[in-house]
């Protein structure tokens, strides 16, 4: 098989630009935010490329992205919300049935409400699955933790936005 | 000459039994198929085997496809092809980019007449058998997970092989085909009007004409199944290639063919035109693509004469 | 209303989602199957957590803002690409732009039509050849055609004897790289039997 070819800057901004732009909006509920981010990644990447030795694409960029998303929020000193305490009565309410829930027409904004209250790093793993795809295995190298972490987060996340999404007022 | 008599009988026999015989499937199961096929994601090897008038040719690229973007590699040359692009990798010369194509869905000639499973190389497959005229046409192994054909049969018309592909190694999760570093410049291919080249030729819809290269007619040719090119130039005489070329008679014309493992090329000239098709179709087809395509002049002798005069 | 029991207290419980997303490790789904046909608890928590992932995975997938991307349409650029009046650099950048913007490359055709028809009225230049070729090849059919215009003459009175119409022009010596590279490019389209990939043209003669 021909070697591996590593794609230049406007390569990964045309593929990979909306995958990694709806991570940051998922991530930070912020248009604005989301597209600093893509165009931080997009700069990182086009000064790492020429470093860039092949090996895991996906798994570089990907560590790429993240790492430019934790310094945006540092330097924006907005800090990922603490899980949400039991007895705070704010949260969304959506119609009580699951059923109900899902054929709501304010589900994806209740979802992505929901997303911003979960703590960061349950959040991350969640948004890296569902959203933008990626398996265990990439998740992994992309916050460079076990596997087993990564599906404990991602079970832990899943199960406080289920729990936040079916809260009544 | 012969075969174009062989082939009449051949279809009136055909056409007794079609009679008799009842209706199979809707071909559009073999659309989804085809469809599928050219959209999975895939690489492997590929052998394909052809045969034409006592030649044989043999060849194996390797292939990698994904997102509709193919990577074929054979000899030690790569091509990127897709979307209505072609470019060879590393090359010193442009890519082409069609500005524009059409589509032209399967000729009801095409009757699925079976479909199956099995296991080809360790993997799911379904058998598509594809008839026409109450004759197997052609066969396709498609592959259940992925969608790609992993083998195919050609028939020529007479119950011989055609041509033969089948995938020697597969592999169902490629690596991410990226776009060329630095992308390769492309000469853009702008649609085109012929009065010369027939809109419709035994049985293959003209779906698309373009300007093609040296100020040439490019005619696309389609039955939804097996497709081919003319190319349309100005002047006569065999040049190229087809020099040494061998030569066909149909009707009172003379041709030049080449033949390689996945297409035939035939040159011809008449009227002051030389002609060059390219295509996977099959022998009983070309012959009466031929015979319904602007003629070739009627002696190759003429041709010869003149192409050594002017050289 | 009460809040939604948790599963906390079971040990498989991540096994659940490790399923849902097809992650199980070896010898894992034994486990996780013999304990949902048992664990009430867990069964209620699996059909919970399958929903709050298809949930997730109905997301609406955003677009990415075009200013984002590299490169913006060229616009004015196409027509003064078509009159050879770019310099290299913005030469390079149409060309590369349309490689991949599919609705450039549409304008860009739509442009040239344009630009023929009008310059194919009485009076104007004539047609000019239509795809964007480069200098060289064009000089070639030039200096083609004065060798043809001269042979005649010599050959004039032995043409006589064959026909009283003018030879046939020789077709220029033919290279059949370009044109199988075209065909190709229209096979990339074309979903027939060759979902076999053709042999690349290496292997003509």
């Amino acid at each position: 098989m021909a070697d591996e070819r590593t794609p230049t800057w406007e390569d990964v901004a045309r593929i990979y630009g909306r995958k990694i732009y709806n991570f940051a909006y998922r991530l930070t509920g912020n248009p604005d935010d989301a597209a600093d981010l893509v165009q931080d990644v997009l700069l990182r990447v086009r000064k790492g490329l020429s470093s860039y030795t092949p090996g895991s694409f996906d798994g570089w960029l990907w560590r790429i992205t993240r790492n430019a998303f934790l310094d945006g929020v540092r330097k924006r000193n907005r800090r990922p919300t603490s899980p949400f305490p039991d007895d705070d009565r704010t949260l969304i309410a959506t119609s009580p049935s699951p059923d109900e829930v899902l054929a709501s027409v304010r589900l994806s904004e209740d979802i992505q409400s929901a997303l911003l209250k979960l703590p960061l790093d349950f959040r991350e793993c969640v948004v890296l699955c569902d959203v933008v795809g990626l398996t265990y295995e990439e998740i992994a190298e992309a916050i460079e933790s076990p596997v087993g972490t990564v599906r404990s987060r991602i079970h832990r996340g899943r199960k406080m936005l289920r729990e936040l999404l079916t809260w009544p007022v | 000459m012969t075969r174009i008599r062989r082939l009449m009988a051949l279809g009136a026999a055909s056409l007794a039994l079609m009679l008799f015989v009842a209706p199979a499937a809707h071909a559009a199961d073999l659309e989804d198929y085809l469809a599928d096929a050219a959209d999975a994601s895939y690489a492997g090897e590929q052998a394909t085997w052809c045969n034409f008038e006592g030649q044989t040719k043999f060849a194996v690229v390797s292939v990698e496809q994904a997102d509709s973007t193919m990577m074929i590699e054979s000899g030690g040359s790569s091509q990127v092809l897709g979307d209505g692009k072609v470019a060879g990798i590393g090359s010193t010369s442009n890519g082409v980019a069609l500005a524009d194509w059409s589509s032209v869905s399967l000729a009801d000639r095409y009757v699925t007449a079976s479909t199956k499973s099995e296991v080809r190389l360790g993997r799911n497959v379904t058998v598509v058998t594809v008839d026409e005229a109450g004759e197997v046409r052609a066969r396709f192994w498609f592959d259940s997970e992925t969608g790609t054909a992993l083998g195919s049969e050609v028939y020529d018309g007479e119950g011989g092989l055609f041509r033969l592909s089948w995938m020697l190694d597969f592999d169902a999760n490629p690596r991410q085909i990226y776009t060329l570093p630095g992308a390769p410049a492309y000469d853009l291919v702008v649609t085109a009007d012929t009065s010369v080249l027939p809109a419709s030729v035994a049985g293959y819809t003209r779906v698309d004409t373009y300007r093609g290269p040296n100020d040439s007619v490019h005619a696309f040719y389609s039955d939804g199944l097996f497709s081919f090119s003319v190319f349309s130039l100005d002047g006569e005489g065999v040049s190229g290639p087809f020099v040494d070329g061998e030569e066909m008679n149909v009707g009172s014309g003379s041709y030049r063919w080449i033949l390689t493992a996945s297409e035939l090329w035939v040159q011809w000239s008449g009227s002051g035109k030389t002609y060059v098709l390219v295509g996977d179709l099959p022998p009983d087809h070309l012959e009466s693509a031929l015979a319904e395509l602007p003629a070739a002049s009627g002696s190759s002798l003429l041709s010869r004469i003149w192409s050594g005069i002017f050289g | 209303m009460a809040r939604v029991k948790s599963s906390e207290g079971c040990e498989t419980a991540e096994l659940i989602t490790a399923y849902l997303d097809a992650e199980l490790r070896p010898g894992e789904l034994d486990v996780i199957v013999e304990h949902l046909s048992e664990c009430r608890v867990c069964i209620q928590e699996f059909h919970r957590l399958k929903e709050m992932r298809a949930a997730l995975r109905t997301l609406p997938y955003l677009e990415i803002p075009e200013r984002l991307l590299p490169d913006t349409h060229p616009g004015e650029q196409l027509s003064a690409y078509l009159d050879g009046q770019l310099d290299t650099a913005e030469h390079d950048f149409v060309i590369s732009h349309i490689d991949f913007c599919t609705d450039c490359r549409l304008e860009l055709h739509e442009l040239d039509s344009a630009r023929t028809a009008i310059r194919s009225l009485p009076g104007l230049e004539p047609p000019e050849f239509m795809t964007i070729q480069r200098e060289r090849v064009q000089k070639e059919r030039w200096s083609r055609r004065r060798v043809i215009a001269a042979a005649v003459g010599i050959a004039g009175v032995a043409a006589v004897g064959f026909s009283l119409l003018s030879p046939p022009r020789p077709v220029a010596d033919l290279d059949i790289n370009p044109l199988f590279d075209q065909h190709q490019a229209r096979l990339s389209v074309e979903y027939g039997s060759n979902v076999v990939p053709v042999v690349a043209p290496v292997e003509l003669p």
